[in-house]
């Protein structure tokens, strides 16, 4: 009985191998050997910063000349020769850094509840917006933290750590923090000066709910000559005019509530 | 008549989605477009009609005779999984389009309850060979009816007012429930 089950099943297993072995041969797809040198070259985090589910799709798009940005962020040098060859532009991205719109670390922030449920950003965001006061600023459970394939964010006093040399602008965290307060913003410029808040609640409410949170009193307005401004009750940043010549520091020093920082 | 019988109550009466609740997975997974339900139903009507062929075969001239019936769990989804990996190569070659639309979906037929279900429903009630087919292939025309079906609906429902919490996946399975109980109307249709 045993002898016969084990039989059968190897020649049963034997049987569907070869029709399978022999119907890839036949039914096999060519691609273009390019896709595959390309895919090569490129990272192979299918992170998804190009816009593309894969890098292997990427590549396939790149290789049939297809209208598309064709700048790899992550994969730095090896990645723009590899596509250079092919399309025969040379091309490197613009160099940009995700960014946390929310500088209250641990202690910084009142709460209105003790949170005990799942640990992490999304779930404690579902719950009455958080056990925080505050309904727009960072949860500290580290979404984006276990978002980013590349490491470059860790979790200190509550608040994420971005690191520039790791960070490749894919993204990933912008769409993980339930609370939007994540974006990209271009770092090659000589400064990175930002408002770290995102709090729509009058001054007077901030005041209660956060340490360091904007309270929309306009004195960096007036200081950068526009290029903060403030709607929605917070201080903005205009990143186009970020290249212009203003005191980046007197800003910083003058801030009465330090909720502006300086990535760079 | 009894293979139109088998027919019928195959895609409809007892239509494997909304009577069973097998294969709900992909019911759920690949109705959001009426181009890749359909494309998805036909691949799961190829699969199922050869499956039933094969495992009939499998079993009357392999299993019984042998009278190693207990194997037929194990053979029947070692067929399945040969006929899916069959079907993704020929897809693949076919229509790339089809292939990255149907996506994962497509491997996952392998582990389509629905597919395996009907093997083990050919065994149960004693089909011969014909009937087999016959309900091999109604089967696959009640999955893929019932996919198209719910695509179609789900297409319509992108420009409605969904409440937020029951938008996705909740307001798909409300509708899944609703196609059943409309199809247990069917029901009457043949008393057996």
């Amino acid at each position: 009985m045993i002898l016969t089950a084990t039989l059968t099943m190897v020649g049963l297993g034997a049987f569907f191998a070869i029709v399978l072995a022999i119907a890839s041969q036949k039914l096999k797809v060519t691609e273009d050997p390019k896709i595959e040198e390309l895919s090569e070259a490129l990272p192979r985090l299918n992170c998804g910063a190009c816009g593309f589910p894969s890098c292997h799709e990427f590549a396939k798009a790149v290789v049939e000349g297809k209208d598309i940005d064709t700048t790899c962020r992550v994969g730095g040098e090896s990645a723009a020769e590899a596509i250079s060859k092919i399309t025969g532009v040379r091309k490197t991205a613009a160099k940009k850094i995700a960014v946390v719109f929310c500088g209250a670390r641990e202690g910084d922030k009142t709460k209105k509840a003790v949170y005990k449920g799942v640990a992490t950003c999304r779930s404690s965001n579902i719950i009455s917006t958080g056990a925080m006061n505050c309904a727009y600023g960072c949860l500290g459970f580290g979404d984006c933290m276990r978002a980013c394939p590349f490491g470059a964010i860790v979790m200190e006093d509550g608040l994420p750590k971005i690191d520039p040399e790791k960070c490749v602008a894919c993204g990933k965290c912008v769409s993980a923090c339930p609370r939007g307060i994540i974006e990209l913003l271009p770092f090659d410029t000589d400064n990175l000066v930002v408002a770290a808040c995102r709090s729509r609640d009058p001054g007077s409410v901030v005041r209660k709910n956060c340490r360091v949170g904007c309270i929309a009193c306009k004195i960096c307005e007036r200081l950068s000559g526009g290029v903060f401004y403030v709607e929605d009750n917070h201080s903005k940043l205009k990143t186009e005019r970020m290249e212009e010549k203003v005191d980046w520091d007197q800003i910083i020093k003058k801030c009465p509530t330090k909720t502006i920082v300086k990535i760079k | 008549m009894n293979l139109i019988l088998i027919f019928i109550a195959a895609a409809v009466t007892n239509n494997f989605v909304l009577t069973y609740f097998l294969g709900i997975c992909p019911f759920i997974g690949v109705s959001n477009r009426l181009e890749s339900a359909f494309g998805m139903g036909m691949a799961t009507t190829f699969v199922m009609t050869l499956a039933a062929t094969v495992t009939w075969l499998i079993n009357h001239y392999l299993l019984i005779p042998l009278h190693i019936e207990f194997l037929e769990y194990v053979t029947f989804i070692l067929t399945i999984a040969s006929l899916v990996q069959l079907v993704e190569m020929f897809i693949r070659k076919t229509s790339p389009e089809l292939y990255r639309a149907l996506g994962i979906y497509l491997p996952l037929i392998t582990t389509n309850c629905a597919i395996l279900g009907l093997t083990l429903f050919v065994v149960l009630r004693n089909y011969a060979f014909l009937e087999a087919v016959i309900f091999g292939f109604g089967a696959g025309v009640g999955f893929t009816l019932a996919l198209v079906v719910m695509a179609g609906i789900r297409e319509e429902l992108e420009f409605a007012d969904v409440p937020k919490p029951l938008k996705g996946t909740g307001i798909t399975l409300i509708i899944a429930g609703l196609l059943a109980l409309a199809f247990m109307g069917f029901g009457g249709l043949i008393s057996s």
